[in-house]
């Protein structure tokens, strides 16, 4: 932890609300695009960004200075997304009979693969609709693994402390959800493309 | 493209990706919101502290309330004694003598 952000630390527990503002700012995007990366919605992503900040300014008090803000930052808004994903699920399971018939765990990638992340490049974005329909379909764990790593560039270490787990759980977590994604989009590749 | 290929291409699609920003401005929202959870924290606090204050007077009450009639009842005892027997007061000794 540097200097900065432990005097920034500082003045977040004392309540100043210009620290709270620059804190804001610093760490919106990471909230907002891991949430964005999650649950794939913009919507639903402001919403969780919210709802971390909150939590966040809520609970300063109780952070303990042994990991960075961004990585407690991270560990929140990952359970947030976990909840607000199931949340979502049961939601969807009770308000519509037809959802009796739908979702196993193993059944193809579902379309309309309807998200278009904004940041993605004009030439890659019917790939990535399809890479991020497929990332819907892994387990919550796996997909956490695979945003943290493969969008938001966290090393395995920084993981194991954002998802309170050991480091060789990572990367079998990682090793999974890459062979999960393959099985599905080579299911995807026979069913569109071979002839 | 093989299947090969078209696995490879779209697990590194994402590899460009820049980062996106909130359509909205929400600072200021989430500020209020906090300043609003305080309040009702601070409510809930008092109102817990309040609660526990009633509930030790409600206790207070109550017991001086069994011991008198707890009282009541044992001078009850004893007048129905004394008409009983018919007893003065003098023939009533303290246990303690």
């Amino acid at each position: 932890m540097t200097n900065a952000e432990g005097e920034l630390i500082a003045l977040l527990k004392q309540g100043n609300p210009s620290a709270f503002k620059t804190f804001f700012e610093s760490h919106q995007a990471k909230v907002y695009n891991t949430a964005l990366s999650y649950l794939q919605n913009q919507t639903d992503a402001e919403e969780i960004l919210q709802e971390v900040f909150l939590e966040t300014f809520k609970s300063i008090h109780a952070f303990n200075e042994q990991s960075l803000l961004a990585t407690w930052l991270y560990r929140i808004t990952i359970n947030k997304c976990i909840d607000y994903s199931n949340y979502k699920k049961r939601k969807k399971r009770f308000a519509l009979i037809t959802s009796l018939f739908s979702s196993k765990e193993n059944e193809a990638i579902s379309f309309p693969k309807n998200f278009e992340h904004p940041g993605v490049i004009a030439e890659r974005k019917e790939l990535s609709q399809l890479l991020f329909a497929a990332i819907n379909q892994l387990p919550e764990n796996q997909k956490a693994a695979f945003i943290l790593s493969k969008i938001e560039g966290q090393s395995q270490k920084e993981m194991a402390v954002i998802l309170q787990l050991n480091e060789k759980a990572i990367e079998s977590l990682l090793q999974r959800a890459k062979t999960k994604l393959r099985e599905l989009l080579a299911d995807y590749y026979d069913e569109h493309y071979k002839k | 493209m093989n299947k090969e290929q078209f696995i490879e291409a779209t697990i590194s699609s994402l590899n460009l990706l820049a980062a996106a920003k909130p359509k909205h401005d929400l600072f200021n929202k989430i500020w209020q919101r906090t300043q609003q959870n305080a309040i009702v924290i601070k409510l809930v606090s008092y109102s817990k502290v309040a609660a526990i204050a009633a509930a030790f007077v409600g206790l207070f009450i109550i017991n001086v309330w069994l011991l008198n009639v707890a009282k009541e009842s044992s001078n009850k005892d004893l007048q129905n004694l004394v008409q009983q027997y018919g007893l003065v007061n003098d023939d009533i000794i303290p246990l303690s003598q």
